[in-house]
Formats: structure tokens, sequence, C-alpha cells
């Protein structure tokens, strides 16, 4: 579980760099052309789609597992009676 | 030019000096397959993509006939495209304008992700040096 949510998280690391990246290179487009170019609108709309998605799988899991660690701790009544 | 990109100037360790065109396209070829597989992991294959249209697109106000490469239907560049352009070149200009785009997209990727990280990743890319390119190395970048 936790070794999928850190998958998860360099997953959604990378998508945000593409993410980006791409944001970047369609602002140097836009700086220097009146219209973007189509297909850097198309990179950067999936590199943002890409992140986002990642993101919330991440977040996702990351409840998961939170839940999981919450319901393996031991009960207080049982801490005190051991 | 700094002493550290020297150091990383993969093309030169790829080529000889008496090389043709073909052999030095195939060579460049190459390398731009393996900066992929070096920066696709950290960046996404798309922001490769990006980074290389951009250089390709800065390197053509030297070398005109870079900006005759065309989008793949992925968004990706043609890398068989690219090949193909430089292998047409007489070999001195194609060495030196593959040494310029290099250059052009190592700056890039610098300003985006820093020295430390650029360079350790780039270096990844002249440790893997070799003299010719496989045909799979013509997989759209």
């Amino acid at each position: 579980m936790i070794r999928q949510y850190f998958k998860l998280s360099v997953a959604w690391q990378q998508a945000e760099a593409e993410s980006r990246v791409c944001a970047q290179a369609f602002y140097w487009d836009a700086l220097e052309n009146a219209a973007p170019c189509a297909v850097k609108r198309r990179m950067l709309a999936a590199a943002s789609q890409a992140a986002h998605d990642a993101l919330e799988a991440m977040l996702r899991e990351g409840c998961s597992v939170a839940a999981q660690l919450r319901s393996a701790e031991p009960e207080p009544h049982r801490l005190r009676q051991s | 030019m700094n002493a550290d990109f020297r150091r990383l100037l993969p093309l030169s360790q790829r080529v000889a000096k008496d090389d043709d065109s073909q052999r030095i396209a195939a060579a460049i070829s190459a390398l731009w397959a393996d900066i992929q597989t070096a920066l696709q992991p950290v960046i996404g294959r798309r922001s490769v993509s990006a980074l290389l249209w951009r250089a390709l697109q800065l390197g053509a106000a030297k070398y005109s006939w870079l900006a005759a490469i065309r989008f793949a239907s992925d968004d990706a560049v043609n890398l068989g495209e690219l090949t193909a352009l430089f292998a047409a070149q007489p070999p001195a200009l194609a060495r030196e304008a593959g040494d310029a785009l290099f250059e052009i997209f190592r700056e890039l990727l610098l300003t985006l992700i820093g020295a430390t990280l650029s360079d350790r990743l780039l270096q990844t890319t002249s440790s893997t040096s070799s003299r010719t390119a496989p045909a799979q190395h013509l997989t759209p970048i």
C-alpha cells in the first residue's frame, strides 16, 4: 500500500513537471506567435490532464492508506490494559 | 561554451573526425534517443518533445533547414525526418548543427530544472556513447 502510494507520488511529480514544461513551451509559442500552434495547445492540455489525474489518484490512495493505518492502530483501552 | 558543457558534449564522443554525414546523422539520432530515455522518467515524454521542439525552433534561426521538421501524429518530433535532414548536410555543418542543437536543448533544460539535475541526467547520455545508431533509435520523441 505504501509502495503503491510512493509510485503514485513519483508519477504525479513526473506529470506535474511535464505539465510545467508544456506550459512553458506554450508560453514561448504564444510570445512569438499571435496564436500558439494547435499541437502545443494539445500537448499542454494533455499534460495538465495527466498531472490532474495523477494527483487525484495519489489523493485517493493517500486517503485509503490513512484509513488502513488508522484501523491498524490499537484501541486506547487495549493500550491501557497492556 | 563552458568547461562543463565540453565534458557533456556527447556528439563528439559518438563520431570520428572523418565520419560522413550519414554516420553523423545516425549518431545524432542515437543521442536524442538516449536523451529521451534519460529525461522521460523525470519530466515526461511530452516535456522532452516540447523542449526539442523549442530547441529546433531556436536552432532554425541559424540553421534554417531545421525548420523543415514537422510534428509526428502524436505531437512528437519525427526522428527519422531529423536524421534525414542532418544526413543531407555537409559533414562539418551536420556536426556543428548537431552540437548547437544539443547546447540549446541543454540551456533550456537548465532554466527549467537547474544545472545540477540537468547535467546529471545528460551525463548519462555521454556514458552510453555509441558510434552508430541502431534502427530502434528512430522512434519519435
